[in-house]
């Protein structure tokens, strides 16, 4: 399997704290990858460095073979790594289809355009309408995003960098706050509706992770502790330690 | 607002009907202003973009027409085509300038790059008449008709601010648009999602500088007079106020603050001799009792009068 | 060359007094920038305030060095009143709304201020101690701006103390930084919000008093000080002394020699290359490390 996704010695610290030490690990096309750890593990710091919020310090971050070196967000969105964030980025006071729209119209060139604007809106709201449609949120397009509830509004979170056909997608915790069903739904439109976009997911559910990620990647203290299967993680005498602490025999 | 355009029309025609000459130069000046107001409104309220430097944008093009035309007479359409360029090019300086910092910087960046052209207009004697501004201009005129009439330069004013309010609108409504009221409500996914905030901004703020270019070009013709407080910091501040007072967001409270604004200016300085203290008061209450300005009161008693008859 | 280096050691000087005045200006307004996020515009008014206190002061006969110490105590007593009201409901409301507030305050301060005090230019009628000239390098120099630059050092090196050493000072440093975690210390911020407050007011109204010998009073000149303040605290960056200090001295540097060089045009140049400047390092000097997500 190729890697769409190459970390090599990453590296970061602010000012005395480390918060990434010598991170590397590999994401292939298509693959999901689940990035678990206890708080403070560094995970949304790899985030921010691999999408280009943060410089490393050290190390070497390569996206389809390309150093990503120096290069700002919006460049990396273009070549095909999107992310999301915490919280959920959306606009309150846009309906859901537009939230979508709006991805769609930067993915189609069309983000800066002001002649023939009306044309890329409605072909915009064409395609986010077919996005919701596969996510089985068709029936809310029109319903302005603040009163979904906080399910559907991490979906459409979620849907917003999937319309632009990323190769790879990094979510940074998107079930929190979900219900089992909510999640096992996200993850299904995911795995099932955008099965070429990789995943580089982070969730504190370890059922979720384990339960839709082919790997796992398991981080403490900015580390790479452990690398495998779900069923090899879960095993792991390490992993164990770092999330429940030596008390159990 | 489609019903808005004709009733506006008719008002319109109906006041260069009646009024007097002072009047209508005076409806002129709060037409020609409402467009820089508009204008801004563009910024602060679809951007987010707080500037306290417009008026430099707008006191610039006055002073490029007014320049232009006492050596090449005062044809409108070279006036109009001085004023946009000027503002576009001012807007572009600022830019660079401005965008490149947070919000806050943002504020007082722009105050400063518009000083800066205070300083040009205030210190170049020999080109922009120094504190004494420019006067003598020859007048308006198209082709070999003479535009200097007070009701001609009322209609023109109002052409222009029909023309400039249908422009922001198709702005605002296309994708361009769309794009600049998402930088301001989430940046950051905004940039997640591959927009580059700067080329957005940028965008909005050359827009902004031709409209109210477009606008400054014909406001040395309303009273043949141009001077160096039209680009004052002060003057950029004023024109916050007046869209706050109209309301930020709606594009047509621009011309409301306008009118409220300049309204009472010139009642006041007439009625005594504290009117800035007065028009300071102005500012103070209308954040501490209408933050949300006119507009959006009238907006808000439309949707109690449609729930009413629904 | 004595006449050059006479010269250069002259300007250099003007700028040093000239940045004396811009550091104790721009103090509280960095310090209120950054702590209290909040933008006030009434700054410069507690500046001219100062001044015109100072001149009525040393114009009554009375120990002309309590002229100082009284126009912070009136400056400061202007900036607790305000905060009391309307100030505080602002702090959480966005910078539009305080630009606004706090403009249109200065415009009712500056024209009671022209009413009380008049419209022409008033100078200080300066002891006896603070007259005349000294000779350094055979360039004569006014005795006043060595005072001036001899408090602006004072009053800075009292500050900085007061800051980095006191415990007070941490308290500040703190919650600059992270106000919340002050409070979960059971530290009432709103009472270090109105110190503050009070304080960058009686800054402001001292520098205008040692001001007033340099620059006089009229009206227009809070405009002028203000725009001023603005300036060396974007230059010099938010959040720490050292960056005021920098703004200062590079703002008080670049106009004093700009007069020298391109005295038509002294402000723009000035301003030009403050640009520049910020193009390079558009948060300032000393920018403080800022974490966006």
């Amino acid at each position: 399997m190729t890697a769409i996704l190459e970390l090599r010695g990453v590296s970061r610290r602010f000012g005395a704290f480390t918060a990434l030490d010598d991170v590397g690990f590999d994401v292939g096309e298509g693959e999901a990858v689940g990035l678990i750890g206890p708080n403070g593990a560094g995970k949304t710091t790899l985030f921010n460095v691999v999408t280009g919020f943060l410089r490393p310090d050290a190390g070497s971050i390569r996206f389809a073979g390309t150093p990503m070196d120096g290069m700002a967000p919006a460049r990396r969105v273009a070549r095909g790594l999107a992310r999301t964030f915490q919280t959920a980025m959306v606009f309150p006071g846009l309906t859901v289809r537009e939230n979508i729209a709006m991805a769609v119209r930067q993915h189609g060139g069309n983000g800066l355009r002001w002649f023939g604007g009306t044309r890329a809106n409605a072909a915009a709201a064409e395609a986010a309408r077919r996005l919701l449609e596969q996510a089985g949120l068709g029936h809310r397009a029109d319903t302005p995003l603040r009163d979904l509830s906080h399910g559907e509004r991490r979906i459409v979170d979620a849907l917003m960098p999937l319309a632009l056909s990323p190769r790879l997608l990094l979510l940074d915790e998107p079930t929190a706050g979900l219900t089992r069903a909510e999640s096992d739904r996200l993850l299904g439109i995911l795995r099932r509706n955008h099965a070429d976009t990789a995943l580089l997911l982070v969730a504190h559910d370890i059922d979720i992770v384990f339960g839709h990620c082919d790997r796992v990647v398991v981080m403490e203290l900015g580390r790479v502790i452990r690398i495998g299967t779900p069923a090899e993680v879960r095993e792991d005498a390490e992993v164990r330690r770092a999330y429940l602490g030596t008390a159990a025999g | 607002m489609t019903r808005i355009a004709p009733a506006a029309a008719l008002l319109a025609v109906a006041a260069a009907l009646v009024a007097d000459d002072f009047l209508l130069r005076f409806l002129a000046e709060i037409l020609l202003i409402g467009v820089a107001v508009m204008s801004l409104d563009l910024l602060i309220g679809f951007g987010g973009l707080v500037s306290l430097g417009h008026a430099a944008l707008f006191g610039g093009a006055a002073y490029a027409a007014a320049i232009v035309a006492r050596h090449a007479g005062g044809d409108l359409l070279l006036m109009l085509g001085t004023g946009i360029a000027t503002g576009m090019a001012l807007a572009a300086l600022m830019g660079v300038v401005v965008l490149r910092s947070g919000h806050l910087f943002l504020l007082i960046l722009t105050l400063l790059t518009g000083q800066m052209v205070w300083e040009v207009a205030f210190h170049w004697r020999e080109v922009t008449g120094g504190a004494d501004g420019l006067r003598g201009l020859p007048g308006l005129s198209f082709g070999p008709w003479a535009l200097s009439g007070a009701r001609v330069l009322f209609l023109l004013a109002a052409l222009l601010a029909v023309a400039a309010y249908g422009i922001a609108r198709s702005f605002v409504a296309a994708p361009v648009g769309r794009a600049l009221i998402g930088t301001r409500e989430q940046p950051i996914r905004m940039s997640a999602l591959g927009y580059s905030l700067f080329a957005v901004r940028f965008r909005a703020l050359l827009l902004a500088g031709a409209l109210a270019g477009a606008a400054g070009a014909l406001f040395p013709f309303v009273n043949l007079y141009v001077g160096p407080q039209s680009v004052h910091w002060t003057q950029s501040a004023a024109m916050v106020i007046m869209l706050v007072i109209g309301g930020i967001g709606s594009l047509w409270g621009a011309f409301i603050g306008s009118a409220v604004y300049l309204g009472i200016q010139t009642y006041l300085s007439a009625w005594t001799d504290r009117w800035q203290l007065c028009v300071g008061l102005v500012f103070v209450l209308t954040v501490l009792l209408l933050p949300d300005g006119i507009a959006s009161g009238l907006g808000m008693l439309r949707g109690r009068l449609r729930r009413r008859t629904a | 060359m004595p006449d050059l280096a006479g010269y250069a050691a002259i300007q250099a000087l003007n700028a040093l007094s000239f940045s004396a005045l811009l550091l104790l200006n721009g103090l509280g307004l960095s310090v209120v920038l950054s702590l209290m996020n909040f933008v006030n515009l009434t700054h410069g008014s507690f500046y001219l305030l100062g001044s015109y206190v100072a001149i009525v002061w040393l114009g009554a006969g009375a120990p002309w060095w309590l002229a100082f110490p009284a126009a912070f105590v009136a400056a400061g007593l202007a900036g607790g009143l305000l905060e009391r009201f309307p100030f505080r409901q602002f702090y959480a409301r966005t910078h539009l709304m305080q630009v606004l507030l706090t403009y249109g305050l200065s415009l009712i301060f500056a024209d009671l201020m022209r009413w009380g005090f008049g419209a022409q230019i008033l100078t200080p009628e300066l002891p006896p101690a603070l007259q005349g000239v000294v000779f350094i390098l055979d360039m004569p120099f006014p005795v006043f701006r060595l005072f001036l630059i001899g408090a602006g050092i004072v009053l800075g090196l009292a500050l900085w103390l007061l800051l980095d050493r006191t415990l007070w000072g941490a308290v500040l440093r703190a919650a600059v930084t992270d106000r919340g975690i002050v409070e979960t210390l059971g530290i009432d911020t709103r009472r270090v919000f109105t110190l503050v407050l009070v304080l960058s007011a009686g800054l402001g109204g001292l520098s205008g008093a040692l001001g007033a010998g340099m620059l006089a009073a009229y009206p227009g000149l809070d405009e002028e000080v203000l725009l001023l303040a603005l300036v060396t605290v974007v230059v010099g960056g938010l959040g720490s002394f050292g960056g005021t200090v920098a703004g200062a001295l590079v703002v008080g540097f670049a106009l004093t020699l700009s007069k020298v060089w391109v005295p038509e045009f002294a402000n723009l140049a000035a301003f030009a290359a403050l640009v520049l400047l910020l193009l390079i390092r558009p948060s300032g000097l000393v920018a403080p490390p800022l974490r966006r997500i």
